[in-house]
């Protein structure tokens, strides 16, 4: 799938003068770059799931979560691979637009993880923060897939957001969290997506 | 999956040029076009949702500025886009017709002999329950999505896939297995027309809607494929909340996710549902 179109070249014009400012309405494009930002985030948030799953799969080989069943090992594995393939694909577009590839973790979230990481003794600490990750990255997709115009770029935002709720749905399933008990209710909120402040740290 | 950079910065490129030599042209006439498009969207939703009138009405608007060639390349887009809120409409319609069907399904299945629809096991069981709610939740949004764009409500499940997928499925039932099967179809369907819709929409709360919905009907699909792989393995009783992680083949952990990104060629026609008449 090709992944392009999120940047400035791809935005179109904003609203003349009839723009409420509320969230219904035309979709506002950001500017060329604010809209670079918002996939250098993207891919940040990626960069940190690919390493903090390394990180668990790292933990396991070493017996620090004591056992881990295959299952939970292919699952760390396979999704681990699926960040990467989503990294690369933001990066693709940063770097088509001349920018360097982002291969930095989230500072603001990959200081929780730091925190976490060396605290993790069970796969069900690994659920845990992995869940927690799974959802700032669907609910950052789902924030930010308004604020996209061009409708390649939108969609790699939009494909990738089921995937990580793909995740998510495993991840409460080995939690012990029922459908109906979870936090978003049936539709994907964004209280827990990540801001273009959270690249600061 | 594998992306193809060079294309991408291709296509960007051009698409840049394209984009500089547009603005430097005429931003006041564009300005006009979004107002008579807003103007067009006041009416009443029987004057506008004539897909031959706004194809017209395009043509007319595209003659009456005389823009032609390149003009009407750059600008063809943003007459598009204008005339989009009708579009909008009928995919918030047609995704409103796929979650009646949903909850016309999964009710359909409850009202099974149990151990025909998989209801026997308590996680199943619960699973539909919940998903009954959510679809109708989704329709419900979808509904006051349209509404708020001047259309109207859908209330009847989309047809092609009622006749098509859904009637000859049905009449095959034997047992749990072929029920998740069916149900698996629908909520694959559903997160591929939603990322697509999403993909293309023009209303910003619309593109919300699709993009907050669609991942919720990823997490269906993701538990059906758990229980299918469960089910075609002979392991029913492995079917729980929370699920026994330990006694699961090695496979099963990444039978849930098959794509790095959701595929979209499975998506529904936009107006597939739309509401006529």
């Amino acid at each position: 799938m090709a992944a392009a179109g999120v940047t400035g070249a791809g935005v179109l014009v904003a609203g003349c003068g009839s723009d409420t400012g509320s969230s219904s309405g035309a979709a506002t494009s950001p500017t060329a770059s604010q809209g670079l930002m918002l996939v250098k985030l993207a891919a940040g948030i990626e960069v940190l799931a690919v390493n903090t799953y390394a990180a668990a799969l790292a933990a396991a080989g070493q017996g620090t979560l004591g056992k881990v069943p295959d299952a939970f090992a292919t699952f760390a594995q396979t999704v681990r691979k699926q960040h990467q393939d989503h990294a690369d694909a933001w990066n693709a577009i940063l770097t088509a637009s001349g920018l360097p590839a982002n291969t930095t973790p989230n500072p603001k979230y990959n200081s929780v993880v730091q925190g976490q990481v060396a605290t993790l003794r069970t796969i069900v600490d690994v659920a845990k923060l992995a869940l927690t990750l799974e959802m700032v990255a669907v609910e950052t997709y789902v924030a930010v897939a308004s604020l996209i115009t061009g409708a390649t770029g939108r969609r790699t935002a939009l494909s990738i957001a089921p995937v990580e709720a793909e995740h998510v749905a495993i991840l409460n399933a080995v939690l012990g969290t029922k459908l109906d008990a979870t936090p978003q209710k049936g539709f994907i909120g964004t209280d827990m997506a990540a801001g273009l402040d959270s690249l600061n740290g | 999956m594998t992306v193809d950079e060079h294309s991408i910065a291709g296509l960007l490129a051009e698409s840049w040029d394209l984009h500089v030599d547009g603005m430097r042209a005429t931003t006041d006439g564009l300005c006009e076009v979004v107002e008579l498009g807003l103007e067009r969207r006041a009416r009443p939703q029987d004057e506008r949702g004539d897909p031959q009138r706004r194809r017209f009405l395009q043509q007319s608007l595209l003659a009456a500025t005389g823009l032609t060639g390149l003009g009407a390349a750059l600008f063809g887009p943003s007459l598009r886009r204008v005339f989009a809120a009708g579009n909008d409409v009928d995919m918030v319609n047609t995704a409103a017709s796929i979650e009646v069907l949903a909850v016309t399904v999964y009710k359909q299945a409850a009202s099974l002999d149990p151990n025909v629809s998989g209801a026997a096991i308590p996680a199943v069981k619960d699973f539909v329950v919940a998903v009954i709610q959510q679809h109708s939740d989704h329709r419900d949004a979808f509904n006051a999505a349209a509404v708020r764009l001047g259309g109207r409500e859908q209330t009847n499940p989309n047809k092609p896939v009622l006749d098509t997928v859904v009637t000859p499925a049905v009449g095959k039932i034997k047992g749990p297995a072929d029920v998740v099967a069916l149900a698996l179809t629908l909520e694959d369907a559903a997160v591929q027309t939603y990322v697509s819709f999403g993909s293309t929409a023009t209303d910003a709360a619309v593109i919300k809607t699709f993009a907050s919905i669609a991942p919720i009907e990823a997490e269906h699909t993701a538990t059906l494929r758990v229980i299918q792989g469960l089910l075609s393995l002979g392991q029913p009783q492995l079917i729980a909340v929370p699920i026994d992680i330990a006694k699961l083949p090695g496979p099963a952990g990444g039978i849930a996710f098959p794509d790095s990104f959701y595929p979209i060629d499975g998506a529904r026609p936009a107006s597939e549902g739309m509401v006529t008449g």
